[in-house]
């Protein structure tokens, strides 16, 4: 009898154990460096950019999503924009920092706020004094693959999945590995990927993730700036790349002519808005790079037709010098008798 | 000779009166004051003949209408009022003699004969060695000078002085009186004042202004005999004195 | 004194020549047997015509303003023209999107000139006077950069770096918009000759210049409106620069040491054009290389700053008498 009830209280103490061991929390390094003490596991998440989104769905710990920012909640990729909707995922404003609904996030009562290094550094403060659990990926401002990598070791650490954070890196590594021999015969092309115009042409420079998966693909960035910046047609000139690839969410024709980059002699391929997509989010997305470019190189260069449409308006340099300093000749003189009076 | 007839200004669409009907004759080549207290109008029949604002009435330059002229008025007329100094962007004395010569200058850029004008008219006040200075760093009195000199620089034939002993010491107001009364052979000087013991140093013919009205218009002479009109307009008596073979009008201390 | 005069004149023209011929022909000398692609050899000569003509324009802008305003520490933008173009540039963002940089442009030079049109309507109603103008361009600068603030809000989600507001920069200079630098240019040269004479005379004061025979009110009129329409042209290609028409009216008249506009305009523009000139080939061929590319407005503001803050110091510190 009392065998019995030594072995009772034994189970019971176990259970006790067990049960407050669920309840630790997680303490864990973000990408801001700072020490973060989480919940175990975070039921009530907002993530405040697609590619963690992205990460996480992958994670399977999307079900605990309940907020997120408008591009994850329009985003195709894995039906995300559906299931979502279908959670009655709230909406906490857009992408940048100064669009994000604080209020809103905060009357979601999160566990856990994930951000972006890159974009939502400058709201850390206003968590803080909110007592909101917020934890910093690099997101956006990823340096390296291994940089998006270690963001999703990260989420797979917060969110008990470990395992499929692994699978998820591995199957990233894979993809590129596979990819570069898909584009063994485009080895060495001089690529260029264009992000945006407005004052200029914006690139993808050295240590920007798109860098590092260029060169994991056996492809060359010809940028030779930092980060993401913003540089001329001439410089685009001067570094000869062998293909242009358009990468902009919003840009027309129009814009790309007027920029330029058609002038150039060079092929010039305008990803449409889901590639574009692809190529601009540091997470899972990564993995249908290789299959992207190379369908974007094989319509440059092995289609028979042009993949820009040229445009032959000639510079009439000289031409115009001379118009010019005659016009500034011209208004002098008829200044001159203007002034006369 | 200025002729007025009838002439009135008002301002503020009709509700300041600032002339009433003044009907006069400023004699030609002798220097002329138009005397009154604050706000009787002084300051606006300058104005008026310079054909700086709008006036009702008639005003004849040597019988000729003055609305029919203001082209050749612009190069025959000078009227010179106090400038704001605070925001002259580095005028120069040189300059503003230059700039003064706008009418009359022949070509876009300075000519010669501009800058050979300007350093005798320089000359003639005493001011040359301020040429290259800022019209801004100069004292009152060196500016009054150099306000004279810009509108001397054009030769007028009329010229018009607001107030123009003001700020000057004792000593510059007779340099002054002295030097419009030198001048006056060769233009018509009309100046305006509130004082009366400047005026009657300096003009010969003097014309009293009381809230737009005209009071009084006659010569030195006729003034002097009839002290009294001043005092209906200043409400303070007045009195002739003989100092050195002049006669000049002083108010007498009132009795504390 | 008249072979004083000599020198300064020729000093100021010939700086002027200078400043817009060496430029253009450094630049197309040097390109023209590095064997470069038709495109290229035009792009670098325009950007290099841009930035001269561009400094021509502001520069006389901001002598013409300090001149007729009465005001030192005036240039183009007290117009409102940069803040109305900003507002409407935001504006066409959200009602079309980005379509093209000709309806940028287009959607800029609307804004700027309406602002304008603001700003010396409210003036002249008020009184025509130099106050009156840096007053009400005030009153329509504030307001319109409120507005834009309130608009990008909703533009900065779609369009990031549209944030970076119309910072200067001349580095999508195309073909196409020479007739509308070359404009200005000429505008403004032609102004010059018209209207230095008589803005001399302005520049002591109103009375004053009545009494030359200058109308005083029409002359700012006519400078706002030359002045307000080129700059607004040159704001929608290039952005905002700033420095240029605030502080080379006063280095020229330093130099000159004199302030009649007949020389001082056009020293001045020597000086623009060269400083812009040369802060755009800096930031183009020096930082390009690691950093991509720097504004010149950008610079070209960081560097007026300072000078501006000296400026004042003098300021202050002269009025003593």
């Amino acid at each position: 009898m009392s065998k019995l009830i030594i072995t009772m209280v034994f189970l019971t103490l176990i259970c006790l154990t067990s049960l407050t061991a669920e309840a630790v929390p997680l303490t864990i390094n973000d990408a801001l460096g700072r020490r973060v003490e989480v919940s175990n596991p975070p039921k009530r998440v907002v993530s405040l950019a697609p590619s963690i989104t992205e990460i996480l769905f992958e994670l399977n710990a999307h079900q605990y999503i309940v907020g997120a920012d408008d591009f994850s909640l329009e985003d195709w990729y894995l039906n995300i924009s559906r299931i979502l909707g279908e959670q009655n995922t709230t909406s906490v404003g857009g992408y940048w920092w100064s669009t994000v609904n604080v209020e809103k996030i905060l009357g979601l009562n999160p566990d856990l706020v994930l951000a972006d290094k890159g974009a939502h550094r400058p709201l850390l403060e206003v968590f803080q004094s909110y007592n909101v659990t917020v934890v910093y990926l690099n997101g956006g401002s990823a340096k390296s693959v291994n940089d998006v990598l270690s963001d999703i070791y990260l989420l797979g650490e917060l969110f008990n999945s470990t395992i499929e954070a692994q699978t998820l890196a591995d199957k990233l590594i894979n993809s590129l590995g596979t990819g570069r021999t898909l584009l063994e015969k485009y080895h060495g092309l001089r690529v260029l990927i264009v992000v945006d115009f407005w004052q200029g042409i914006w690139v993808a420079g050295r240590a920007t993730y798109i860098d590092d998966v260029l060169a994991r693909l056996g492809l060359s960035n010809v940028a030779s700036t930092f980060g993401w910046s913003s540089v001329s047609l001439e410089k685009i000139y001067e570094w000869r790349p062998d293909i242009i690839v358009v990468a902009t969410p919003y840009a027309s024709q129009e814009i790309i002519r007027e920029a330029g980059l058609f002038d150039l002699d060079v092929p010039v391929v305008v990803l449409e808005r889901e590639k574009v997509d692809i190529l601009s989010r540091p997470g899972p997305m990564i993995a249908m790079i290789p299959e992207t470019l190379h369908a974007a190189f094989a319509e440059a260069f092995d289609s028979a037709k042009p993949a820009s449409t040229p445009d032959h308006r000639q510079g009439i340099s000289e031409g115009f010098t001379l118009l010019l300093l005659a016009g500034v000749a011209l208004a002098f003189t008829v200044g001159y008798y203007v002034g006369r009076r | 000779m200025i002729k007025l007839r009838e002439v009135s200004v008002t301002y503020r669409g009709n509700l300041v009166e600032a002339l009433k009907n003044i009907t006069t004759v400023i004699p030609g080549n002798v220097v002329s004051c138009i005397m009154g207290p604050n706000a009787s109008g002084k300051t606006t029949m300058l104005k008026a003949i310079a054909q700086l604002v709008d006036y009702e009435g008639r005003i004849e330059f040597n019988e000729k209408d003055a609305k029919e002229m203001v082209k050749t008025l612009r190069r025959m007329l000078s009227y010179v009022s106090a400038i704001d100094v605070r925001e002259l962007l580095g005028v120069t004395v040189l300059d503003l003699l230059i700039y003064s010569r706008y009418p009359i200058s022949e070509k876009f850029l300075t000519t010669m004969k501009d800058i050979e004008e300007s350093v005798k008219t320089a000359e003639t006040l005493n001011i040359k060695h301020l040429l290259h200075r800022k019209v801004n760093e100069l004292s009152s009195g060196e500016l009054q000078r150099v306000l004279l000199a810009s509108a001397l620089v054009r030769r007028p034939e009329i010229l018009l002085l607001d107030e123009p002993e003001s700020h000057l010491d004792m000593r510059s107001k007779i340099w002054l009186s002295g030097f419009l009364k030198s001048i006056s052979n060769n233009a018509t000087i009309v100046l305006s004042t509130h004082d009366p013991y400047f005026a009657s140093l300096t003009c010969d013919y003097l014309i009293l202004l009381s809230k737009g009205r005209l009071v009084f218009s006659g010569t030195r002479e006729h003034l002097l005999q009839n002290p009294e009109v001043l005092e209906e307009v200043y409400n303070t008596p007045f009195t002739t004195v003989k100092i050195g073979g002049y006669e000049i009008l002083v108010s007498v201390p009132l009795e504390s | 004194m008249h072979r004083e005069l000599i020198v300064k004149t020729t000093i100021a023209f010939s700086t002027l020549i200078a400043s817009i011929v060496l430029p253009i022909a450094y630049t197309y000398f040097s390109s023209i047997n590095q064997d470069l692609p038709e495109t290229i050899l035009s792009y670098r000569l325009h950007r290099s015509i841009y930035s001269v003509l561009a400094g021509v324009v502001l520069a006389s802008s901001g002598c013409m303003l300090q001149s007729t305003l009465r005001n030192p520490l005036v240039d183009h933008h007290i117009l409102g023209v940069g803040a109305g173009a900003l507002f409407a540039v935001y504006l066409s963002f959200l009602l079309h999107g980005f379509s093209s940089l000709f309806m940028i442009a287009l959607a800029a030079s609307a804004g700027g000139l309406f602002a304008l049109f603001l700003s010396v309507a409210i003036a002249e109603i008020m009184s025509g006077s130099d106050a009156a103008y840096v007053l009400s361009g005030l009153g329509v600068t504030s307001m319109f950069s409120g507005l834009s603030i309130l608009l990008l809000y909703y533009v900065a989600p779609r369009y990031g770096p549209a944030s970076l507001m119309l910072t200067g920069s001349f580095i999508h200079s195309r073909k196409d918009m020479m007739p509308y630098v070359l404009a200005p240019a000429v505008f403004m040269i032609i102004s010059y000759f018209a209207l230095a004479k008589k803005m001399n005379t302005v520049v002591i004061g109103d009375d004053y210049a009545l009494q030359l025979g200058v109308n005083p009110r029409r002359i700012r009129l006519a400078t706002a409106l030359i002045v307000g329409v080129s700059s607004s042209l040159i704001v929608s290609m290039f952005g905002m620069i700033g420095f240029i028409g605030l502080v080379t009216p006063h280095m020229a008249r330093l130099f000159l040491k004199t302030s009649d506009n007949r020389l001082v305009i056009p020293l001045a523009m020597g000086f623009g054009s060269l400083l812009l000139y040369i802060t755009d080939s800096l930031s183009r061929m020096v930082v390009a290389e690691v950093l991509g590319e720097v504004p010149a407005g950008a610079v070209t503001s960081a560097i007026g700053a300072p000078f501006f803050l000296i400026l004042l110091v003098k300021r202050l510190r002269g009025v003593q008498h």
